[in-house]
């Protein structure tokens, strides 16, 4: 039963590397763009600052960003080229089951994740000498950023169960909105007093400071970092669970009325 | 057993305008290795019926089980029991047809899953176009691949929506000797077609839905009799039954 589980989720992550593998212009999302991205923050911090402690933290914390964005994408691409193909119903008449799709995202996810780290880190390394200062911070900050995506990944499907193409905008905005509250390249302080509440509810932000706390630019909550990882978790699955039901009630799933 | 049991299938959407009434108390029964067809006008609720047999839907009351197994609660043993063929749905872009055969498999849980893909290719005769990309099959070929993925796990029971729309008379022919030979190696077929004379040439039993309730149920002769046209085609009996039950939904 597990190994048939196991196998519904795996058939997720091989039709999603199978894709990348056919059309070369799918790995863009994981290397030219973020890629570009990258170049372009590090030559403007450099810029403004050239010391290099600082251009390791927005290296850091880029990388910490990508994290989030790459497993969210794993997720919803995941569920989006079969509703671009118009072959949801393919899908959902298998005995696939919620938890085995979300799976199969997050795989694609780790696997993406993985690519845009490696390559990061490896460009930035040598082209800038760039190093992580406290290994286990960064990489426990990577964990519940990886973490943290997932919830996300699980809350733009909830959106677009119900509403489909409608929702997409709303969708890829999320993050955009979300690295604002997260303070992926400056301490938490710099926001205003409302909006400093609103990030202090996050766990990106606990993670990121995580990051940023060996630069002497803010300190870990480890409490809350965990705590809201997990209600986030919970929280984000329960409200998929919810919306995917409500969908198959309507009969918004899969059009057939 | 039956292999297919409707019982009291109801469901209604909401919309803007109010509720529509999709199924409206479907019963009927389909026994094992039986070609049941499905006939009603647009919008009757015969893909809304395939919907909820697949677990795609929740009836808002009554009961469907396919082998004795509750399409809703039990829906993963009822998705290995059954095959859709749609051409209502597409073909995920990119993947030739070996690749989305073996995403189906794995999907599937298929034990063996290479050699079952090369007897589903013989079997529905696309061996020749497995490295092709499955998007770019003619209309044909396309049915094929349905009836080839619907396969896979060898499932008893075939719902067959529209399997031969848009196809030329040659394809169509193909397709409907497909099904012939599935129904001959003892598979159950419930299929939905506009087209009368594949309903009379497949079908062992015919059920006619409008508006989302069953008006006739029974064999061609006994629809016939039932309509008063013993000597008319299934088309004559088809707008004669449907009609005194209300408006076509164009």
């Amino acid at each position: 039963m597990m190994n048939n589980s196991l196998g519904r989720a795996y058939s997720q992550f091989y039709k999603n590397t199978k894709l990348m593998s056919q059309n070369l212009f799918r790995l863009m999302d994981t290397t030219i763009w973020p890629l570009t991205l990258l170049f372009g923050f590090v030559f403007l911090t450099r810029a403004i600052n050239n010391d290099p402690m600082v251009v390791a933290m927005v290296v850091l914390g880029m990388i910490g960003w990508q994290v989030v964005q790459q497993t969210q994408m794993g997720i919803a691409v995941s569920y989006m080229d079969e509703f671009w193909s118009h072959s949801l119903t393919h899908l959902l008449v298998t005995p696939i089951r919620l938890w085995e799709f979300v799976l199969g995202g997050i795989m694609t996810g780790i696997l993406k994740c993985a690519i845009v780290t490696v390559l990061f880190f490896i460009t930035m390394h040598f082209a800038y000498g760039v190093s992580i200062p406290d290994p286990f911070s960064f990489f426990a900050a990577l964990f519940f950023l990886f973490i943290f995506g997932i919830s996300i990944g699980l809350i733009n499907l909830a959106i677009i169960f119900p509403h489909s193409e409608n929702a997409i905008f709303l969708v890829w905005t999320i993050p955009d909105i979300l690295v604002i509250f997260s303070g992926v390249y400056y301490p938490l302080e710099l926001l205003p007093d409302p909006l400093h509440s609103i990030a202090l509810l996050l766990p990106s932000s606990h993670a990121f400071n995580l990051i940023k706390q060996p630069f002497g630019l803010a300190s870990a909550d480890w409490f809350s970092l965990i705590l809201l990882s997990v209600i986030w978790l919970v929280g984000s699955w329960m409200l998929l669970q919810f919306s995917f039901n409500g969908a198959k009630k309507s009969g918004k799933l899969v059009r057939v009325a | 057993m039956d292999a297919l049991v409707v019982q009291g299938a109801l469901k209604k959407f909401s919309g803007k305008n109010g509720d529509t009434l999709a199924l409206g108390g479907v019963d009927f029964k389909i026994e094992k290795g039986e070609i049941f067809g499905l006939l009603g006008p647009n919008g009757a609720g015969k893909t809304t019926l395939i919907s909820a047999i697949c677990g795609l839907i929740e009836l808002d009351g009554g009961k469907i089980t396919v082998l004795g197994k509750d399409c809703l609660t039990q829906k993963e043993e009822v998705s290995q029991e059954i095959g859709l063929v749609t051409g209502f749905a597409g073909l995920l872009q990119g993947l030739s047809v070996k690749d989305l055969l073996k995403y189906y498999s794995l999907l599937y849980s298929v034990q063996n899953f290479e050699k079952r893909i090369e007897e589903v290719l013989e079997q529905t005769g696309l061996a020749q176009k497995k490295d092709q990309v499955a998007q770019n099959l003619s209309s044909g070929f396309k049915q094929r691949f349905y009836i080839a993925k619907a396969l896979l796990s060898n499932p008893q029971v075939l719902l067959l929506d529209e399997p031969t729309v848009g196809l030329d008379i040659k394809s169509a022919m193909k397709i409907r000797a497909l099904i012939k030979k599935l129904s001959v190696e003892g598979k159950t077929i419930l299929l939905t077609t506009h087209y009368m004379g594949e309903a009379e040439q497949l079908c062992d039993r015919i059920a006619l839905i409008n508006s989302g309730k069953i008006v006739a149920l029974g064999t061609i002769s006994q629809l016939k009799s039932l309509a008063k046209k013993p000597k008319a085609g299934l088309e004559e009996v088809f707008l004669k039954l449907t009609s005194e039950e209300g408006e076509d939904d164009e």
